[in-house]
């Protein structure tokens, strides 16, 4: 995770102009931003194409830009938002069918428990991609982008017990996905 | 598939396993910022560790709090402002002074034996001890001392305070205002006339030849006044010169030391003549603290005399104004009281225009 006071530092010089801030703050959070997409998308191409739009969206509005979260978290906003747009395009192609299972190669005990921890992670992303909007970031960010509880709710403008209690919303609705896709 | 509990969606959605990026992603995305950045407007100012200022909730919180002290501040400061002060609390804060009430001046009847123990108590007083000064407003001195005896009940305060027992402790009034009466045993307090000039104006305009005091203590006086110390109680103003017989008075207590210490207070007559040295009466004449210029000025008008007298003025430096009727006022700064002296000015009005 970036560090906050850096990250201000940084972000006080590229007010000033200075681009060499802006590509440090490229290498400070492009590998999460790439990470979140890959989550979201499974798909690495798309993540990466997904990791240039996002930032090309984040240079755009960085005058909206409060200061209220990090600007990783911002990104993360973005990111996840830059993903939604996509798959929501008629011609997007994000593998949401259940692919794993149909591809599963002949083998030993091992090879089934990867199968099965795969196609569990897979039915998962389907599981967070389903969820309301405000949970899909918040599930989004604490796990696939490592971004701290205090974080997201200083992002979301929500105290933490909120964060906290939309989390435990989304467990629940992910239990409950993942049961019925099971049976 | 058995329902997964909190705990295990958790550590699922924790998993690892996320491809690196592909290389030349970096520099893709480097090459896409665009030369001209529009950046939020104060979100970037840097900011240092512990203090300055804080992005959230840290700084409205900061402020909030700031505000109710200063609020509270304020308000605390108003009450005190606004709330009168009692006279009590006002002089122990400002010189130790406390107050004892209804102080009975009577005249005991000619030919009694307290009228000849009187007699004989201002005689021995008069010999023995100097004027007290200052006499201006000691026309009733009481000595009171033996603060335990003062916390008495009143009739025995009453009792002690009888000028018919005076000559017992003749030698104990011999000391004032010297210091502390030598007998320790002394009753609770004693008042005596010393210069007894009101007492004995109030005697000879009586029926009687003598006088008897009484002095009631208040519970107000008794915690006020230091344990062990002798006190003084000085009459002060109109009340115990002009009261009647039977009139309650005030009585001022004041511990003797805080007494020594009380600020000088002089008499400043200011006289007021025209250029020819002819004195102008009801001339209104004010004379302000130059030192404590939120004070109230001392005012007053001349008299036949072209004199206006200000009594009880503070040591200290003023400045003499005269503002004769249609003409223009004449300023004399700075008019120096100094302690222990009574002083006269002049102020001398311009001749009129011809």
């Amino acid at each position: 995770m970036a560090e906050p006071a850096g990250e201000r530092e940084l972000l006080a010089s590229l007010a000033n102009g200075d681009r060499e801030a802006a590509e440090a703050l490229v290498d400070r959070t492009y590998r999460k931003v790439f990470a979140l997409l890959c989550k979201l998308s499974h798909d690495p191409d798309l993540a990466a194409d997904l990791t240039q739009e996002t930032y090309r969206r984040a240079w755009a509005a960085l005058g909206s830009f409060d200061g209220r979260a990090q600007f990783s978290t911002w990104l993360y906003r973005i990111a996840t938002n830059t993903f939604l747009n996509h798959i929501r395009r008629p011609h997007a192609l994000v593998p949401l069918d259940d692919e794993i299972g149909g591809t599963l190669p002949d083998g030993g005990p091992r090879q089934d428990d990867e199968a099965i921890a795969a196609q569990t992670q897979e039915r998962l992303r389907r599981g967070v991609l389903g969820l309301p909007d405000e949970l899909r970031f918040t599930v989004a960010a604490r796990f696939w982008a490592e971004t701290s509880v205090p974080e997201i709710a200083r992002a979301e403008g929500i105290s933490q017990v909120a964060v906290r209690k939309r989390l435990k919303r989304a467990f629940r609705l992910l239990a409950v996905t993942l049961e019925e896709v099971s049976s | 598939m058995k329902k997964l509990s909190d705990k295990e969606i958790a550590r699922a959605l924790s998993q690892r396993g996320t491809p690196e990026p592909p290389s030349g992603l970096a520099g893709q995305i480097k090459a896409e910022i665009p030369e001209l950045l529009e950046v939020g407007g104060g979100a970037f100012e840097p900011t240092g560790r512990g203090g300055g200022l804080r992005f959230g909730g840290l700084r409205p919180l900061w402020l909030i709090a700031a505000c109710l002290l200063v609020v509270m501040g304020a308000g605390f400061m108003a009450l005190r402002l606004l709330t009168p002060p009692t006279d009590l609390s006002r002089e122990i804060a400002l010189g130790g002074v406390t107050r004892i009430t209804d102080v009975v001046v009577t005249v005991p009847e000619r030919g009694t034996v307290e009228g000849q123990k009187l007699a004989m108590a201002e005689n021995r007083v008069s010999k023995a001890a100097p004027p007290l000064s200052p006499p201006a407003a000691g026309d009733l001195v009481a000595e009171a001392r033996n603060v335990r005896a003062q916390r008495e009940p009143k009739a025995t305060a009453e009792e002690q305070f009888e000028l018919g027992k005076a000559d017992t402790r003749a030698a104990d009034q011999a000391a004032l205002p010297g210091g502390v009466p030598a007998s320790e045993t002394a009753p609770a307090a004693q008042a005596h006339a010393a210069p007894a000039e009101a007492a004995k104006r109030e005697a000879k305009g009586a029926p009687g030849d003598g006088a008897k005091m009484r002095a009631v203590a208040t519970p107000a006086f008794a915690p006020a006044v230091p344990t062990a110390s002798a006190i003084v109680a000085r009459g002060e103003a109109a009340p115990s010169t002009a009261a009647p017989v039977g009139t309650p008075v005030v009585v001022r207590v004041t511990p003797k030391g805080l007494l020594a210490a009380a600020p000088a207070r002089e008499t400043v007559t200011v006289v007021v003549r025209t250029a020819a040295g002819v004195a102008v009466a009801g001339v209104p004449v004010s004379l302000q603290s130059l030192g404590k210029r939120d004070a109230k000025p001392l005012e007053g008008v001349t008299g036949a005399d072209g004199a206006v007298a200000f009594a009880a003025v503070p040591a200290g430096h003023y400045r003499a104004t005269a503002k004769p009727a249609g003409g223009s006022p004449v300023v004399l700064e700075p008019v120096e009281v100094p302690a222990g002296k009574s002083r006269t000015f002049e102020l001398r009005l311009p001749p009129p225009l011809s």
